[in-house]
């Protein structure tokens, strides 16, 4: 029944010949990819196969010249800025962890519910009922997204965030990503710097979310535990080009995938 | 990458009552400003020496401007140095309507207010496309544009005789004379602008902008603009700058080209980055420092700019973020 569901809806990402230059060098040379709805799909390679190139194009980091589509949720985003991406249902959590060093763990959080105000700027200055009633549902929001991961961000809610430890900065990062309710997560390379219970704390937390939300994800890691753990599908970028596509055993066993890991 | 290299946390967001211990901090806070403000309300009825007076007023006059460049550095870690600029375009624009068209002075520090806005906007889209030190160095440029400007265009500004002959403040057609009712008109009239920064800065458009000023690449992907805030914080820093130069214009009868310079800049930068940015009541602490300081301390007068330098490089040593700020500029440059 799952599957029937998973047929009919839009890819949460689909791309396809997607060629990318800059300047001589080749970074992607016609990738083709897609995250089924409601799929953890991985994305491996060795330094310098083209992966954050990819992630830059999907998250419209990457501002230049390329050719090929684009979709999230089955919207062309082409032509859509990196800013309006998180209404196209994408979100994103970075390589290193990016946070808003100087505010509270609360207020990151909140900040990513960015796209899902209503009411503007001078309506929150202004502190309008809608303003107060968006603000306090937001707050509600984030508190719970804080609870999932138990007492790790709750106790800490009003501390900034430069004092929490790596792991508990990373979860302030996945947390934000969430606030928008993102049809795709994208993530690169979250378990980098993370130790093995932090590892697997993370991936229980990234596969609860993907059973319970339904959250799609695009997973760039080196860990292949994780990815084993994680994804049904795992394409294999070499040169900017998909050199095998299948589940995570299959992949380890190509020839090819071992003699550009290895080679 | 972060950018933000702040080191013990906790302390950096609390400024220097962070260093007191966590009840003592809320108590010293309200009971410092409450006491300043009751200080500022008592001043015209304690009869004091009139130098004491006006070098208060003159204080109170520019804390909007001060305010306005810590707005703009702080809050949107746009750096810009061109304030006096703005005051500049605030005072004759209220001098003018005033002089030439005696309009009631509501109208002109409206207009006042509202011009500086849009003249700091069309100032800050350039913001958008560079950063950092270029930033800087487009507002001298600008600072410099209108004080070529002011001297120059004779029939408007007076050129370099100024502006004269300006009537003493009328609100709503009550005049507000030159003693108590004009120290209290220009109190208030800048304790108002003071709450609305507050509004904004607590709000969150103010978060939203120190998102941006963080970490812009993260902003973008919680699909924040960044656009929008940042020139809309320049324009509201500017405004508050054309507030201070409306009200100075009144408070001296006069205005002439010579407030506006780049030294003045200078000085109201200083103002914002000794209080500590990403703070109201640390500009608010900047001007008492840098104007009444100064002013009640007669024979240091010709020494300002070098006491106020040595003040600025002992601080950006002892304590990089000013006073009470939270935000190094030295974070600012950098990017």
């Amino acid at each position: 029944m799952e599957q029937a569901v998973a047929v009919q809806a839009p890819h949460a990402l689909g791309v396809r010949g997607l060629v990318l230059k800059y300047g001589g060098v080749t970074a992607l040379a016609g990738v083709d990819l897609v995250v089924p709805s409601g799929a953890v799909v991985g994305l491996i390679g060795p330094n310098g196969s083209g992966k954050s190139s990819f992630i830059n194009v999907v998250s419209g980091a990457y501002r230049g010249p390329y050719s090929g589509e684009v979709a999230i949720d089955g919207r062309d985003v082409r032509s859509v800025p990196a800013y309006s991406r998180a209404d196209a249902g994408l979100s994103r959590i970075f390589q290193g962890i990016r946070l808003f060093d100087t505010l509270s763990v609360e207020q990151n959080i909140l900040l990513g519910a960015h796209s899902r105000y209503r009411s503007g700027y001078l309506a929150s200055v202004l502190r309008t009922r809608r303003a107060r009633a968006e603000r306090d549902e937001q707050r509600q929001r984030a508190r719970a997204i804080m609870a999932t991961f138990g007492d790790r961000l709750l106790p800490r809610a009003d501390d900034q965030v430069m004092s929490l430890s790596y792991a508990n900065r990373r979860r302030v990062e996945i947390a934000r990503a969430l606030m928008p309710e993102p049809r795709l997560l994208l993530l690169d390379e979250p378990m980098a710097g993370m130790n093995p219970h932090e590892t697997e704390e993370l991936t229980d937390h990234l596969l609860d979310l993907n059973r319970t939300a339904g959250t799609s994800m695009l997973l760039v890691e080196h860990k292949m535990g994780v990815i084993s753990d994680l994804c049904s599908d795992v394409y294999v970028l070499d040169s900017g080009t998909v050199i095998a596509h299948g589940t995570a055993a299959e992949v380890q066993a190509d020839d090819s995938v071992i003699e550009a890991f290895l080679g | 990458m972060t950018t933000f290299t702040t080191t013990t946390p906790g302390v950096d967001r609390r400024g220097l009552r962070g260093l007191l211990p966590r009840g003592a901090r809320a108590i010293t806070s309200t009971s410092i400003w409450g006491a300043v403000l009751l200080v500022v309300l008592l001043v015209p009825v304690l009869q004091l020496p009139p130098i004491f007076s006006a070098a208060l007023l003159l204080t109170i006059i520019y804390i909007p401007a001060a305010v306005g460049q810590n707005l703009i550095i702080g809050n949107a870690g746009l750096l810009a140095m061109g304030q006096a600029a703005f005051v500049g375009v605030g005072a004759y624009t209220a001098g003018i309507l005033a002089v030439r068209f005696e309009v009631d002075g509501s109208i002109a520090i409206l207009a006042a207010v509202l011009l500086s806005a849009g003249v700091g906007a069309l100032v800050g889209i350039p913001a958008l496309r560079i950063s950092g030190d270029y930033l800087f160095i487009v507002s001298l440029g600008f600072n410099l544009i209108v004080m070529d400007v002011a001297r120059n265009w004779v029939d408007v500004t007076g050129g370099a005789t100024g502006l004269t002959g300006i009537p003493t403040l009328t609100l709503f057609g009550m005049d507000m004379g030159v003693g108590q009712t004009f120290y209290f008109s220009v109190l208030v009239m800048v304790l108002v602008s003071l709450v609305v920064v507050q509004a904004i800065t607590s709000s969150r458009f103010g978060l939203t902008m120190e998102a941006i000023r963080d970490d812009e690449a993260a902003a973008i992907a919680s699909g924040i603009r960044p656009a929008g805030p940042k020139v809309q914080f320049f324009a509201i820093g500017s405004a508050l700058a054309g507030l201070s130069g409306a009200l100075l214009a009144y408070n001296l009868g006069y205005v002439g080209s010579g407030s506006f310079d780049v030294s003045d800049s200078l000085l109201i930068f200083q103002m914002a980055v000794i209080g500590g940015l990403g703070r109201i009541t640390g500009s608010i602490l900047g001007a008492f420092i840098i104007i009444l300081l100064p002013e009640l301390l007669r024979p240091l007068q010709d020494y300002r700019l070098l006491l106020a330098g040595l003040v600025i490089v002992i601080l950006m040593i002892l304590r990089p973020e000013g006073i009470l700020g939270k935000a190094k500029i030295t974070n600012l440059i950098k990017k």
